[in-house]
């Protein structure tokens, strides 16, 4: 039965060995993938090991299969012409299937983005989870899974949130017309200075910005390690006004002087 | 305070309190630190505990593995001059669970204030643990839970004159030795002109009787990168 001719020289048996060769391959290719992504979970960048993995699984299969080709009776050398003109047909068929796979390998070779960035991406904003070649996953702030093609990443505006290592955020804030500035500036200084993530260098700027309304606003303008910005933006604010109550500075409510044209009776 | 522990432990000085006691089937290990307090429960049989500085790059979040240290004066080195120098460093302690050669890294404290600091541009810096220390030609006397002493061996391989202000250490390539009084560890700075520096580690005591620490780049099994950091955002 194996003997069993189905056409050219192809043989049962020669598809046994093909589908058997390419099981095989994906079996090794993933226990391979997964053996290294235990062992080197520790070892590498997520985003390194990723890729990695992929480049390794892939060429395992593509590498299988072109081995095997020969017993379907396909010659390689063949398929080179015929996937020549294929290409051209299958190009104008999946016009976006292709844009978004040539937007795939512009964005592996610019690397705008890393698995595991922050990112916003035109109206999207979260954590990069993998990078395809025709899509990339997003997972937003609030945890929903984002598929965006990879067309789309090309074309569209990229914030990084984490590209540099560095960070700054700023506060404003407003003190009492009758409150001393340069305590207030004294004060918050002190806390900046006792952050471990508010660096050194850059150092942090804070000044008097503008007389306004109701307040004398103090401008405060801090450098942190991009990892940690948000951790570190959200536990100053808290601490200066805290800090500033205590030092007897106070942020003001609003407030408006009101002058009567006539005089009002004092009885009134 | 640094050592081998054999389970249970208690260790109590004016700020700190270790506790490592039974409880229930297992153990708990319980620290507190200047009103920061730490609680592990774990389950073994056998196993023991070290206690010795490791890397100062831990505290409060892993978020670099290099230490800058800023010089107090600065340091200005004839063409071709070597000098022998020495500066305090911060220490990290940490908190291990041993069985043999295999390591669990229970927790890592410090009595100090971490700082960190950009080292290089704000595009292509690189993060670091912040010191600042001052310099001395002898070993300086130091107390050995918060500060530990690094002898930088510098040369200045240019032709010119160079000003030192900060160096960088790379945390992967440590070398930690300790006893009761002092903490150290060896480098040596190759000063290629204003910009750069080629910054490497000693693997050896700074005196005799001093052991080895368990640093952990080895506990948590990472690979073993060089330890050489080369400066190229200026010295």
């Amino acid at each position: 039965m194996l003997d069993i001719t189905l056409y050219g020289s192809v043989t049962v048996k020669d598809i046994l060995i093909v589908l058997i060769t390419i099981l095989a391959a994906m079996t090794i290719a993933k226990a391979i993938t997964i053996n290294m992504r235990r062992t080197l979970k520790e070892k590498m960048k997520e985003e390194h090991l990723e890729v990695v993995n992929k480049i390794i699984y892939y060429g395992i299969i593509v590498i299988a299969i072109l081995s095997v080709l020969p017993k379907l009776g396909i010659a390689l050398s063949g398929l080179l012409v015929a996937g020549g003109i294929l290409g051209i047909a299958i190009g104008f068929a999946s016009k976006s299937v292709i844009g978004n796979l040539i937007s795939g390998i512009f964005l592996i070779i610019e690397r705008p983005v890393k698995i595991g960035d922050g990112v916003s991406v035109g109206d999207i904003s979260g954590v990069v989870e993998d990078i395809h070649i025709l899509s990339t996953v997003i997972r937003t702030w609030d945890g929903l899974y984002v598929r965006v093609p990879n067309e789309k990443m090309f074309t569209s505006n990229i914030i990084n949130y984490v590209a540099h290592p560095v960070r700054r955020f700023e506060y404003k804030i407003g003190i009492r017309y009758q409150d001393d500035a340069e305590k207030a500036v004294k004060v918050i200084n002190k806390i900046l200075e006792a952050h471990p993530f508010v660096l050194k260098n850059p150092s942090p700027n804070i000044f008097v910005e503008e007389l306004g309304d109701n307040s004398v606003n103090i401008n405060i303008r801090i450098w942190t390690p991009s990892q940690v910005w948000m951790k570190t933006k959200m536990e100053l604010l808290w601490k200066i006004k805290k800090e500033l109550e205590k030092n007897g500075i106070e942020i003001p409510f609003q407030q408006r002087v009101v002058w009567f044209a006539n005089e009002l009776k004092k009885a009134f | 305070m640094y050592g081998t522990y054999s389970p249970p432990l208690k260790i109590k000085t004016k700020k700190l309190s270790i506790n490592f006691s039974k409880k229930g089937e297992g153990w708990e290990y319980k620290r507190s630190l200047s009103g920061e307090e730490k609680r592990v429960s774990t389950f073994f049989s056998k196993g023991k505990i070290i206690i010795n500085p490791v890397e100062p790059v831990n505290v409060p979040k892993e978020i670099s593995s290099h230490l800058l240290i800023e010089l107090e004066k600065e340091v200005v080195l004839a063409p071709k001059e070597r000098i022998k120098l020495y500066l305090k460093f911060p220490i990290e302690i940490g908190v291990l669970l041993s069985t043999g050669k295999n390591y669990r890294v229970l927790d890592v404290f410090t009595f100090t204030k971490p700082k960190y600091t950009l080292y290089g541009s704000i595009k292509n810096g690189i993060i670091c643990k912040y010191w600042k220390s001052d310099i001395s030609t002898k070993i300086p006397k130091v107390n050995a839970l918060e500060e530990g002493v690094i002898e930088v061996d510098i040369t200045n391989k240019s032709g010119e004159w160079v000003n030192i202000v900060n160096l960088v250490f790379q945390a992967h390539g440590m070398k930690i030795y300790y006893n009761k009084n002092l903490v150290s560890m060896k480098s040596v700075v190759s000063v290629i002109n204003d910009d750069v520096a080629e910054i490497d580690f000693i693997n050896a005591p700074l005196k005799e009787d001093m052991k080895k620490s368990i640093e952990l780049y080895i506990a948590k099994k990472l690979i073993p990168l060089t330890g050489k950091f080369v400066m190229e955002e200026g010295v």
